[in-house]
């Protein structure tokens, strides 16, 4: 039983799946990196990823970016599946702890980033449905917005203030234990 | 199967714009997940920024959803030159202030426990209610009889999920005369309304233990004084349904399992059983001082008097739990036990996984600190 289980595990990892950016690129990826997105792991399971699988609203230079997220974090989680089930000892725990710092590194350094890649990045961590990189970049925007005036935030995100003088008094009046 | 695919393929477009510029460039969706991450006094403040952000932060989707990732708690200062209640993270940091106004009655301050639901906190035999999402405070007069010395008092306030409703429940015993007539009498008010009416009701069908309810669905839960029961193999638990403000019939929980050790004191030591709502379900916290152990019985089943013991927790004997300084807990969240102590002042968790407790924050000068229910974004919750 496990060695039907193991290759076909094989089987799967060997897979390669090819993704075509909205500019025409082609990145070739196994199908454990490729099925991060579940976007892509509901068309692998409809069979329709012969040919590439096109990504009309993501970039060559983005989605190079997100490959690299996708590939260090299938490595994680394979490396998860294989000491939970066979060992459990501290030598594994060690090795577990080294690569978690490993990621979390990783993925510091991923975001850094200027503001319009990480919004792209957002955009398509959103549309190819990657759950830990939309976590991950979500919270970037969160902690940048973190004590931030709402005039800084108008500036940094280009927003335009539509509310009139009076509404944006009202609101100061309803909240103002909050701006004390 | 190649066209197939590709119209597949085209057909989960990222709407670029979202719902137009003033989103920034992010859709609606995505910018819901963010602002869900910030707590709600910045949420507040960014309500100014513009008109999609002020509708997003104002919804009572997202105020539903942004609760119980950001849990809040109310902690009561009840000094002589300050009253207030204050609106806490999970920091300690004081998020909120909330004056408590009306002082003319300057009698003791019997408080226990900051009940779930609107906050309200009695004070000088008043209930004061405070909305926290609007900082009013309407405070509800009793009738003369509970401001008199030897009348004990007590105010339970709750929510009516059927109507949104909330009502107040007043219970009350007069203990001057001991020959005198000492049953529980109750009184109902419906917060909403604008006299806030009391209504008579029928006192409790048998005596109540002076403990701070929780309400859980519109009804109130109370243990019945042992004192009172029959057989000392039992506990009672009487409710009082806020809905049709009438108590329900008293169930007698037969000791289960090792709950039986509550009614088997030898020496010098104590248990004792407390409500508590956790995640919606109702609690039954029984505290050992032998073992100085906590223990938490969920229920499952009403109907069969299904009791089950999920966590249990244990302190070392030299900061054990005492009936005074340990409080049900308040909160479970991401899996860890919220609790405050009172006698050490600090706001713990407990992580049943590894049993090991962790010190949140230092929470000092508050005569009680409970869960605030509801939400700083909307007041209608």
């Amino acid at each position: 039983m496990a060695s039907a289980g193991s290759g076909d595990e094989k089987a799967a990892a060997a897979a390669m799946i090819t993704l075509i950016s909205s500019d025409n690129e082609k990145f070739e990826v196994t199908e454990a990196t490729a099925t991060l997105s579940q976007t892509i792991r509901h068309m692998i399971e409809d069979g329709c990823t012969d040919g590439g699988v096109p990504l009309p609203n993501v970039t060559s230079k983005i989605l190079a970016r997100v490959i690299e997220y996708c590939k260090k974090h299938a490595t994680a989680a394979a490396g998860e599946e294989g000491s939970s089930s066979s060992f459990s000892d501290a030598a594994f725990l060690e090795v577990d702890r080294a690569f978690l710092e490993e990621l979390e590194e990783f993925d510091d350094a991923f975001l850094e980033v200027d503001r319009a890649t990480l919004f792209d990045l957002i955009l398509a961590a959103n549309y190819l449905d990657i759950k830990g990189l939309l976590n991950l970049t979500c919270q970037k925007v969160a902690d940048s917005v973190k004590g931030k005036t709402p005039e800084q935030i108008r500036e940094m995100y280009n927003i335009v203030n539509d509310l009139t003088p009076e509404e944006e008094a009202e609101i100061r009046r309803e909240t103002q234990w909050a701006f004390e | 199967m190649a066209p197939k695919k590709r119209s597949r393929l085209s057909i989960p477009p990222a709407s670029p714009a979202g719902g137009g510029a003033n989103d920034g460039v992010l859709p609606t969706d995505v910018l819901h997940d963010i602002l869900l991450r910030l707590p709600a006094k910045q949420l507040c403040r960014l309500r100014v920024v513009c008109r999609a952000w002020r509708a997003l932060t104002s919804d009572p989707c997202f105020a539903r959803a942004h609760t119980p990732r950001h849990p809040l708690f109310a902690g009561l200062i009840l000094a002589s030159e300050r009253k207030e209640l204050q609106v806490l993270d999970l920091s300690g940091d004081v998020v909120k202030r909330l004056r408590i106004t009306d002082e003319r009655d300057e009698g003791d301050m019997l408080l226990r426990g900051i009940p779930p639901g609107v906050c309200i906190a009695w004070c000088c035999r008043k209930a004061c209610v405070l909305n926290p999402a609007t900082g009013d405070v309407t405070v509800l007069d009793t009738n003369r009889l509970s401001k008199v010395n030897g009348v004990f008092t007590k105010f339970v306030v709750g929510r009516i999920p059927a109507t949104g409703e909330h009502k107040v429940l007043h219970i009350y015993q007069d203990t001057r005369n001991r020959s005198n007539d000492e049953r529980q009498k109750c009184n109902v008010t419906t917060l909403d309304s604008r006299d806030h009416k009391w209504r008579s009701r029928p006192g409790p069908p048998t005596r109540i233990v002076w403990d701070s309810p929780p309400v859980i669905g519109g009804v109130a839960y109370f243990f019945v004084n042992s004192c009172f029961t029959e057989d000392n193999g039992t506990q009672g638990i009487a409710s009082f349904d806020l809905e049709t403000e009438d108590w329900r019939p008293v169930i007698l929980r037969r000791s289960i399992g090792s709950l039986s050790a509550i009614f088997d004191g030898k020496g010098f030591y104590w248990n004792s059983l407390h409500f508590a709502e956790l995640n919606g379900s109702l609690v039954i916290v029984h505290l050992n001082s032998k073992n100085s152990s906590m223990d938490l019985w969920f229920l499952e089943d009403m109907d069969k008097n299904l009791w089950t013991k999920r966590y249990s927790m244990r302190r070392s004997t030299a900061c054990g739990w005492s009936r005074y300084n340990s409080y049900p807990p308040l909160d479970i969240l991401d899996g860890r036990i919220i609790l405050w102590e009172r006698s050490e002042q600090a706001l713990r968790a407990f992580h049943p996984k590894t049993s090991t407790w962790t010190e949140l924050a230092v929470l000092k000068d508050y005569s009680d600190v409970g869960m605030l229910e509801g939400s700083l974004l909307c007041s209608g919750l």
